[in-house]
């Protein structure tokens, strides 16, 4: 709106007195405007000042309470200036042509609010909030490792340098880099109480302008508390010691949820070197502290009420442009347990389909890749291992029964069909997934196997024809064509497909990987994504029968790939191999 | 299991001794006769009208029946010839008012193209132009099914002319028929299927063939090739050696719908004979919904089931043979000799000459 | 013949071949299916099809013994000319598509397995020559025949399951 247009609308919105009580209006100097005027808020006369921005109505007008009494003192009325947060402005849908509503819907949400706040559901209020407004007490930030229970215990605190503080239960609870293993750390231990405190505690927290808690309010806020513990139990937890400094959580469970909790941080000082909660002395200083939410069962992906991926050790074989996407998506699911194999290292031809760009160039894709997901994921636990699978196999440094899951991304054929074998002989051998990706973007494969089920890799290679040539009947490129192209002389072989391709098929294996974790997959499908043939058939290549088939007859054929003459998975069936006659 | 489909392959689609009918070579002569007959009908037929001093209609055609669903086969020599069908519509009530008779509508047409051929025929539910050639008098023809219009009936639907010369009038009918919308039923499923679709056209017409080769021509004796059409309706589905290439498996599918047409015969009562027996059925997914096979005789229904186990064991031992040779001289027994049987030296993959040593064994 | 009438015998392949013999063609060697306690071992080559776009196997022919065969109780050896020309001729006139499969002879027992000197000459012949395919041996015991597959430059023997 312009400001001639604004002033206009408001002369009329004002002097009819539907939209706004009468009030003094002013412009502002980025041309918006500001309404001063009083409200009716559950019988008192609440002064306030409405500010609209120059962009009204396309951002929510401003609503500022003016009487120091209830500033900061009502929930969703904040001290900065008094701003009543009247509504979560996330999802809403405000009407650009009918400014008069977007006000209207402002001044009622504001009483609402307001009114709220006065009534006797105040506490209440606040306890929702209790995050928000604890945050705005300030103080020191600390980061939290530990995952919140329900029992009071003792926790550690580490300062290191750069003012990093954080705050954990056992080592194993902290990410890699945070544990004493890391050489970099050089800490200061203090110890930390985590208190939850009994369901239905409820009070105001402290104001921003008022004082913080004293030793009194806070031992009486705690009472009931403490009072449910044993007191043998007390009596460990608040021993005297050395406890000059110290730290406290207080878990408040969060109103209308079973398991979720806001923590709430305290710093004390204790002249005596006492533990606060412990002695009836009164030299006590407390601090707010923040405590920022870095622990595992508040960052790690849920899974939208799936059984929980975090502790599943994956597998992933060849860390090319399918395994590095895929590594990546299945860090994202919160899969933290990885082992990545590949022998080679990241050529510069690769870099822009390769997830690691130009920083893995030169490197091992397999190490590269470690680094860069435990850089990039917390709690990420990355295995490296930097040679030919084969090897490491032989060697014994991978155990594949230690694996929930293995996913084969080497783009090799025959080094596949011979894992399929391998793998499969192994007792207590782990679901496999191949994927691999065909050329000028026409599609990409991912096929789950499990051990003892009938549908393998060698499935694929299987023809009811015996005489027909080897080829990978999922293919949707048409058999025997050749599409490496040497890029330069002979020596680097290069297939035309781009990251995208790669990112799609990385996609589709590890949407099939969460499904075979997640049991929500008994069987062993053969997933298939088809892309346009435009690109093919111009490099003069044809498509084959599988590619004219609809993305959802392929879907509804996936287990149609099954060979009942594999000479791999076909286990007894009256036409296989004959037993011993005697 | 033997591998067939080669066979099959030729016996459907080989340019001289397949099955198939194209819609370019034979037809090419029936549709040149079909428009002969549809410029012939809106030249003649305002004459016909006027001398009865009715008002005149001006007639609509379809193509309709086998050759418009595409799944014609050759006639077998000495058979009922090649045939293609044509729908004639008028928009002229099926009752009420000016209201023609099945049989009197059918005469108009009848005598509209009198002259075109040496025999032009009113059968029930058709009027049939002969065409002679080489000699023989009814080399094929075109049969013309007369409809009463929807745009000219209270309840939108077409009416087909049923009656002959001699019916009475109770004998003649208005049928309700709707060719497109079963054809509709029909390809509906395969809609986004083109193998599903191709390998449905192949049984039907290894069915249809199967009933030429096994049934005398005569009456009723065989079971309707639009009957069978309605089984495979029912009890088809595509069937492949490798589902991934969609790699036929004619010989699979053709065991499945016997096994499923043997399967739903059953004891049951027979609406329009009044009659209790061992029948099967081939019941429209349209209207009327009647049972197509409703005039077999409960003898004919018996031969039908008989000749269909023969089939069933004719199939089977092909799966069970080692043999393609072996297995193609069982299945030319029930598609007649148009199936080929390849020679046993084909059937081999080539080898080298062996050599025989001296050996002892004990 | 008195026999009851004979049905094609079939046996299951590794991979999901079969291998067929026609009942013509075991007819011929049971006819020397030494029932008799003192009729001699017979034997002979067999030669047939390996079934194109399949992985069965059917057997056209076998030739039975001849002049220069020397038969026992126990032993039976074959004469190598006379074979080669009847397999020759048989090659021939197929087509070049009958080819060799493989030998048979009886055994004197009810259900035969191979002996000793059988296992040497049938590795024997493994190792002569460079087939791709298989090679099967039959012995036509007393009560039941029995068949055995083996792909060249192996010496493992694969008792195949008859087909009921
Ligand atoms: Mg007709
Ligand atoms: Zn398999
Ligand atoms: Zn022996």
């Amino acid at each position: 709106m312009t400001t001639e247009a604004l002033e206009a609308w408001l002369s009329v919105a004002t002097a009819t007195g539907l939209v706004l009580p009468p009030g003094e209006m002013q412009p502002d100097n980025d041309g918006g405007f500001r309404i001063t005027t009083t409200l009716a808020v559950a019988g008192l006369s609440v002064g306030i000042l409405i500010v609209l921005a120059h962009d009204f109505p396309k951002d929510a007008p401003l609503v500022l309470v003016q009487d120091s009494q209830l500033l900061g003192r009502l929930p969703h009325v904040f001290r900065n200036a008094g701003v009543v947060c009247y509504s979560t402005s996330e999802g809403l849908l405000l009407n650009r042509q009918q400014p008069e509503t977007v006000l209207t819907w402002a001044v009622k949400e504001t009483i609402r609010t307001l009114e709220e706040g006065l009534g006797t559901s105040q506490v209440a209020e606040f306890m929702r909030e209790l995050e928000v407004y604890w945050r705005q007490l300030g103080g020191p930030e600390v980061v939290n490792f530990y995952n919140p229970s329900s029992e009071a215990r003792t926790l550690t605190s580490y300062s290191a340098k750069d003012n990093l503080r954080w705050l954990a239960g056992a080592e194993q609870e902290m990410p890699p880099r945070h544990r004493a293993g890391n050489k970099l750390l050089t800490t200061i231990k203090e110890k930390a109480t985590y208190l939850p405190l009994l369901p239905g505690t409820a009070f105001i927290p402290p104001a921003p302008n008022e004082p913080f808690w004293t030793i009194d309010q806070l031992r009486e806020l705690v009472k009931p508390t403490l009072m449910a513990i044993p007191s043998k139990r007390r009596r460990q937890l608040f021993k005297s010691g050395r406890d000059w400094n110290g730290l406290l959580v207080l878990a408040v469970p969060l109103v209308g949820h079973k398991s979720h909790v806001t923590l709430l941080g305290i710093a004390y000082t204790s002249l005596k070197g006492v533990h606060p909660l412990g002695e009836r002395g009164s030299a006590f200083d407390l601090k707010p502290v923040q405590l920022l939410r870095w622990e595992r069962s508040y960052l790690l992906p849920r899974g939208g009420g799936k059984m929980s991926l975090t502790p599943k050790k994956v597998l992933v074989i060849g860390c090319g442009a399918i395994g590095g996407h895929l590594a990546h998506e299945l860090s994202q699911t919160g899969i933290l347990y990885l082992t990545l194999v590949d022998g080679d290292r990241l050529s510069i031809e690769n870099m822009h389909r390769h997830a690691l760009g130009m920083a893995g160039v030169g490197e091992y894709k397999a190490i590269a890749l470690r680094d860069e997901l435990q850089r990039k994921y917390l709690y990420a636990e990355v295995t490296a291992i930097a040679k030919p699978i084969e090897q490491a196999l032989d060697a014994g440094e991978i155990q594949p029964e230690s694996f929930d899951l293995v996913i084969a991304a080497t783009g090799e054929a025959t080094l596949e069909r011979y894992l399929n074998e391998r793998l499969r002989a192994i007792a207590g051998a782990p679901p496999v997934i191949y994927s691999w990706l065909e050329p000028y973007g026409i599609g990409g494969h991912a096929l789950l196997t499990r051990p003892h089920q009938a549908g393998c890799l060698e499935c694929l290679y299987t023809s009811p024809n015996p005489d027909a040539p080897l080829s990978n009947r999922a293919l949707f490129a048409a058999p025997d064509q050749q599409f490496s192209l040497a890029l330069s002389g002979c020596g680097s072989l290069h297939t035309p497909y781009a990251s995208l391709d790669a990112s799609q098929t990385a996609t589709l294996a590890a949407r099939l990987a969460v499904e075979a974790l997640t049991s929500s997959q008994p069987e062993s499908p053969l997933w298939s994504w088809k892309g346009s043939d435009r690109e093919l058939k111009a490099a003069g290549f044809k498509v084959g029968p599988r590619y004219k088939l609809t993305e959802e007859t392929l879907r509804r054929d996936a287990m149609r790939y099954i060979a009942p003459n594999c000479p791999v998975c076909a286990f007894d069936s009256n036409t296989n191999a004959a037993t011993n006659h005697e | 299991m033997a591998n067939v489909q080669t066979q099959f392959d030729t016996f459907h689609s080989d340019k001289k001794t397949g099955i198939r009918l194209g819609r370019f070579k034979k037809e090419k002569q029936l549709r040149d006769k079909r428009n002969v007959i549809r410029r012939r009908l809106k030249a003649n037929l305002p004459g016909v009208f006027a001398k009865y001093g009715e008002p005149n209609l001006v007639p609509k055609f379809k193509d309709q029946g086998s050759y418009k669903m595409n799944t014609g086969i050759k006639p077998l020599a000495g058979g009922s010839g090649y045939d293609i069908d044509q729908g004639v519509y008028f928009e002229t009530p099926k009752d009420g008012e000016g209201a023609y008779s099945p049989l009197t509508l059918k005469k108009r047409v009848e005598e509209a193209l009198n002259g075109l051929t040496d025999t032009i025929r009113i059968r029930r539910p058709c009027v049939t132009v002969f065409y002679k050639e080489n000699g023989v008098e009814e080399a094929y023809h075109v049969d013309l099914a007369i409809y009463s219009a929807r745009g000219s009936n209270s309840d939108g639907k077409d009416y087909l002319a049923v009656g002959r010369v001699g019916d009475s009038l109770s004998e003649q009918e208005w049928k309700v028929s709707d060719p497109a919308g079963l054809q509709h039923e029909l390809f509906r499923r395969f809609e986004d299927d083109t193998h599903g679709r191709q390998q449905f056209r192949r049984i039907m017409r290894f069915m249809k063939r199967w009933k030429d080769v096994n049934f005398s021509s005569a009456g009723n004796g065989a079971p309707r090739g639009i009957g069978l059409t309605l089984n495979a309706h029912y009890g088809f589905t595509p069937t492949y050696s490798d589902w991934l290439n969609r790699t036929r498996d004619d010989l699979g599918a053709l065991r499945k719908l016997v096994d499923d047409m043997l399967s739903r015969f059953s004891h049951q009562y027979r609406e329009k004979r009044q009659e209790w027996g061992r029948c099967l059925i081939a019941k429209l997914p349209v209207e009327p919904v009647s049972d197509v096979y409703e005039n077999m005789t409960l003898v004919q229904m018996t031969s039908f089931e008989t000749k269909l186990k023969d089939l069933k064991a004719a199939l089977d031992a092909a799966h069970e043979e080692s043999d393609p040779h072996e297995a193609c001289k069982g299945l030319q027994k029930v598609f007649g000799s148009d199936f080929p049987v390849p020679a046993k030296s084909d059937t081999a993959r080539k080898a080298a000459a062996g050599a025989a040593s001296s050996g002892l064994s004990g | 013949m008195n026999e009851p009438e004979q049905q094609d015998l079939v046996f299951y392949r590794s991979g999901g071949g079969r291998v067929k013999v026609p009942a013509a063609v075991l007819s011929v060697m049971q006819s020397y299916a030494q029932h008799d306690p003192v009729a001699t071992e017979a034997g002979g080559v067999m030669m047939g099809r390996y079934i194109a776009s399949s992985n069965d196997v059917v057997i056209d022919v076998v030739t039975e013994p001849m002049p220069g065969d020397r038969r026992t109780r126990y032993s039976f050896y074959r004469d190598k000319r006379r074979h080669q020309a009847a397999m020759d001729a048989a090659w021939e006139a197929s087509g070049h598509t009958c080819t060799y499969l493989g030998e048979w002879h009886t055994h004197p027992e009810e259900r035969p397995t191979p002996s000793e000197i059988d296992i040497k000459g049938w590795n024997r012949r493994l190792c002569q020559d460079q087939f791709d395919e298989e090679l099967f041996f039959l012995i036509i015991g007393t009560h039941e025949p029995r068949m055995w597959a083996a792909k060249s430059a192996t010496t493992t023997w694969e008792p195949l399951k008859i087909k009921k």
